[in-house]
């Protein structure tokens, strides 16, 4: 529970995002953006995310350390192209803010867009795609195991029926997909999703001081960093 | 508290599947819907609930009253309030990963306030005792406990009426004991239960009153007692499972015996730092049919998977005839079916799903159909494999297995929600390709299914009652 | 069939399902394809929309309303919104509009060759996810690139594929070729499989 708390709202994290975008994008010194990187450490830490920090700074790092290669040691990729070390390494605080941004609870970010009063589909839809992924984890193991079991991944199947293997694998997951879609269709009509009218939410909040302050100082900084930094 | 009047009803584009049925329900009460799979129980629930023709469209003639109101005069939502769905498969109706998400979604949908949804929910978890379950992912847990949190979800928005459509479809022995526990709470405090169901020991203590339904009619009544007192002959002449507890026969352990066709020696298997089970030892020889039991948890799945080859064993062994074999080779000879059998097939009809890599010569066709016929499945040959029933479903998996020519079969829980039909003909299969010189294990805890065909039995974790 | 247009809870749960399932694919495809750089620039896209192409045939016959490809494609402008390439979004809603007016016929969701003109059409166009980027980010590549010691020709032969009008076309026709195949292949899928099935 301490962690939960520790988070923004979804608020803070949506301006956190925009002004991270205005920042990355607008600015004249790309060399510079390392700056909005460090920020936004400094907003991962002060919710207490500390396995999202570790993995971007290894991340970061390395990317960093390919880069000061390429820079000044003349190190040339043969696989995954230079322009992609630089581009990854540019992005990496867009990809910060988003990660920041999409894994806040889901409960969070449907009591958001039910305070912005986004149409009953588009909660659902948000609810769903966050589902997709542990649903569709389950159902692709039972499929490599049925698929293994019938002899359908020998070397010598897959080979010489490659259409075959892809029809095994694409038509019981797409089949797949539909029952569950109408499964959840009908789980959401015996639960009222047809109700009109406004809708709430338990994770519903108020916006605390802490957040306010965070996407304030946050923005804040990103202009200051485009001001004395310059606009392309 | 239900009324139904001279009710009809057809999904569109299809004939009449129920016919004229009077019933009333009054408040307080449990009944159950039983009698053979296809029949109209679920399409009645269905009407009860409003789903039909809500979302399952079709045409519906007679009257449904609810408390007194027409459920025509009502829509969907505000029914949503006064009757709470259970389906079959909780898995796959969950809209949030956690919780207390999951118990609010009704009341979220239903547009109470805040402080309302809060109330609701924290009070419903509390009162199932669901407390500890908050901060798990509802992925994780077990099919018992999803099953309860979606009973809670249904709750939350506190209806008077509960129907349940095969609820314990996917459950084991033991958590369908615990569903039957959480249904005598909600009875206690006076709500409605309508309840359709194959499996009855769990509903004898609970249920008012058992409908036989059969062809979308209410043929007869029984009182729990009247079912009771239904011999076995009577009860598996009208497709029925027994109703009473059946206690597993006694029957011989499948222990080491060395020599047999396919041992396991001194097997253990370990995920991450736990243990699942360790120093299995285990034998079955052609003509034998094992049944695998023991408590949920205990790894029965986890096991079949190590014999069949899909998982590799942390420690011990696994022989074939005496040899030792890696797990890729023991899949040419091991045939496992799942439990679930959604992403089972893969052609685009039955006959070409058991004839699945298998050479078609005329010898083998011919045993096809006869398989087939056998198995029932034979007027269903065009169909597509996702056209079928649960039933058919796992009789097309047995057929695929009997037909893979593997000396080495594995079904685990065949006979979980299926009617009393289906299960003799399943059990029938069972033996005869025993019989015929195959080795035979089933994962189950159907005691009747035990009855019927198993030699051996083979109990993971704690005592066994076979010696 | 369903001629009902307004969309239910069922629309758009299997719409987002199955679009998220694309996305995935989709970007699957083309984070493997990065290690070498011939198949990322030539032939990634192609993949890609051959693969595709069956489950968008599922979608659009499935749903089998209007605007099931521009809410897609709009998703996945989102999804590229959220990893840094800001403008494909704005793209994409483009390309769904005239997937849409190519779909907009009615009865064009039982017509398999309209389905197929509709993916076709975007297979060419999806080219810009490659493209794009390229575009945008290039100037600020360059001068990154100058600045670390790397000759202009190095730089210039990174991008040959796509100045030479002759590769240019080659990959353009890869990639059609490949959307229109996959369409093939998604429209007997379609009849093979699930219309037999009736979930059509």
């Amino acid at each position: 529970m301490e962690k939960k708390k520790a988070g923004f709202a979804v608020a803070a994290r949506l301006c956190v995002f925009a002004a991270t975008l205005a920042g990355v994008f607008l600015t004249d010194g790309t060399d510079r953006t390392w700056i909005i990187a460090a920020m936004l450490f400094c907003v991962l830490a002060a919710q207490k995310a500390w396995k999202q920090c570790a993995g971007f700074a290894v991340f970061y790092g390395i990317l960093s350390l390919l880069l000061y290669l390429i820079r000044f040691h003349g190190l040339r990729m043969a696989a995954f192209s230079e322009f992609h070390v630089f581009l990854f390494w540019w992005l990496t605080p867009v990809f910060m803010a988003a990660w920041n941004l999409v894994s806040a609870p889901p409960g969070m970010l449907s009591a958001f867009f039910a305070r912005v009063h986004a149409p009953t589909g588009a909660i659902l839809g948000l609810l769903v795609i966050f589902r997709f992924f542990p649903t569709m984890r389950a159902e692709l193991h039972g499929l490599r195991e049925s698929m293994h079991n019938r002899g359908l991944t020998g070397p010598a199947q897959v080979l010489r029926r490659p259409g075959n293997t892809f029809e095994y694998i694409l038509v019981p997951m797409l089949l797949r997909c539909l029952q569950i879609s109408d499964q959840l269709a009908v789980s959401a009509a015996a639960r009222g999703i047809d109700t009109p009218g406004p809708r709430h939410s338990y994770y519903e909040q108020k916006l605390r001081v802490r957040d306010i302050l965070a996407a304030a100082l946050y923005a804040g900084a990103i202009l200051v960093f485009l001001l004395i930094g310059g606009v392309k | 508290m239900i009324e139904l009047e001279n009710v009809s009803f057809a999904y569109a584009g299809e004939e009449p599947c129920i016919h004229g049925v009077d019933l009333r329900v009054a408040a307080g009460e449990c009944v159950v819907f039983i009698g053979r799979s296809g029949n109209g129980k679920t399409t009645l629930t269905r009407l009860i609930n409003g789903l039909a023709p809500y979302y399952y469209e079709g045409t519906l003639s007679g009257k449904l009253r609810i408390g007194g109101t027409d459920l025509a005069e009502i829509p969907q939502w505000e029914r949503a309030k006064q009757i709470g769905c259970v389906f079959q498969d909780p898995r796959s109706q969950f809209f949030s990963a956690e919780l207390a998400g999951e118990v609010a979604f009704g009341c979220e949908n239903l547009g109470f306030s805040v402080q309302e949804i809060r109330d609701r929910t924290d009070g419903v978890i509390r009162t199932m005792g669901l407390d500890a379950l908050r901060n798990t992912p509802l992925d994780r847990l077990s099919s018992g406990e999803k099953q309860k949190v979606a009973i809670a979800s249904a709750r939350a928005a506190g209806p008077r009426i509960f129907t349940f459509d095969e609820p314990t479809a996917n459950l084991d022995e033991e958590s369908a004991g615990q569903l039957s526990e959480t249904l005598a709470e909600l009875k206690r405090q006076g709500h409605t239960l309508v309840v359709a169901e194959h499996r009855l020991s769990w509903l004898m203590e609970l249920a008012d009153r058992f409908l036989y339904v059969d062809g979308g009619r209410l043929v007869r009544e029984f009182s729990p007692r009247e079912l009771a007192l239904l011999s076995a002959g009577e009860a598996a002449r009208i497709g029925l499972r027994r109703p009473c507890k059946t206690e597993p026969p006694l029957l011989p352990a499948a222990d080491c015996r060395t020599g047999a066709a396919a041992e396991a020696r001194r097997v253990c298997c370990t995920v991450g730092r736990k243990t699942i089970f360790r120093d299995i030892d285990f034998s079955a020889s052609p003509g034998e049919v094992v049944a695998v039991t023991g408590r949920n948890g205990t790894g029965k799945t986890t096991f079949a998977k190590i014999l069949c080859g899909l998982r590799r064993e942390s420690g011990g062994s696994v022989l074939f005839s005496g040899k030792r074999l890696p797990p890729g080779r023991r899949r040419e000879r091991v045939f496992y079916s799942a439990n679930d059998t959604n992403t089972q097939f893969f052609t685009p009809s039955v006959e070409e799903e058991v004839l699945l890599l298998l050479p078609r010569r005329e010898k083998e066709l011919e045993r096809a159909r006869e398989t087939l016929r056998r198995l029932g499945l034979y007027e269903y040959r065009t169909r597509h494999p996702a056209t079928l029933s649960g039933g058919q479903k796992q009789r097309l998996s047995l057929a695929c297995g009997v037909l893979s020519g593997r000396e080495l079969l594995i079904f685990d829980e065949p006979t979980s929600g299926l009617d009393g039909g289906n299960m003799k003909i399943i059990s029938d299969m069972l033996k005869q390709e025993a019989e015929n010189g195959k080795t035979v294990l089933v994962i189950t805890h159907d005691a009747e299914l035990m009855e019927a065909c198993c030699t051996h039995i083979f109990q993971m974790g704690g005592y066994r009652p076979g010696r | 069939m369903n001629t009902n247009t307004k969309w239910s809870a069922k629309d758009v749960i299997t719409t987002v399902l199955l679009s998220v399932l694309l996305i995935v694919i989709q970007l699957l495809i083309n984070m493997v394809c990065m290690a070498s750089h011939f198949v990322s620039m030539v032939l990634s896209v192609g993949i890609t929309c051959f693969v595709c192409a069956p489950v968008y045939f599922l979608m659009v016959r499935r749903v089998h309303k209007r605007f099931v490809s521009l809410l897609y494609m709009t998703l996945l402008g989102v999804v590229f919104l959220i990893m840094g390439d800001w403008f494909l979004l704005p793209y994409f809603i483009v390309v769904g509009l005239v997937c849409e007016a190519i779909l907009w016929r009615k009865g064009s969701y039982d017509a398999p060759w309209r389905i197929t003109a509709a993916w076709t059409v975007y297979s060419g166009l999806y080219q810009g996810v490659n493209l794009l980027p390229i575009l945008a980010f290039w100037e600020t590549f360059a001068s990154n690139a100058l600045a670390s010691g790397m000759t202009q020709e190095y730089i210039d032969s990174y991008l040959s594929y796509y100045t030479q009008p002759g590769w240019l076309a080659v990959i353009l026709i890869i990639t059609v070729a490949c959307g229109f195949a996959g369409s093939l292949v998604g429209s007997r899928m379609m009849a093979k499989h699930f219309s037999k099935a009736g979930v059509l």
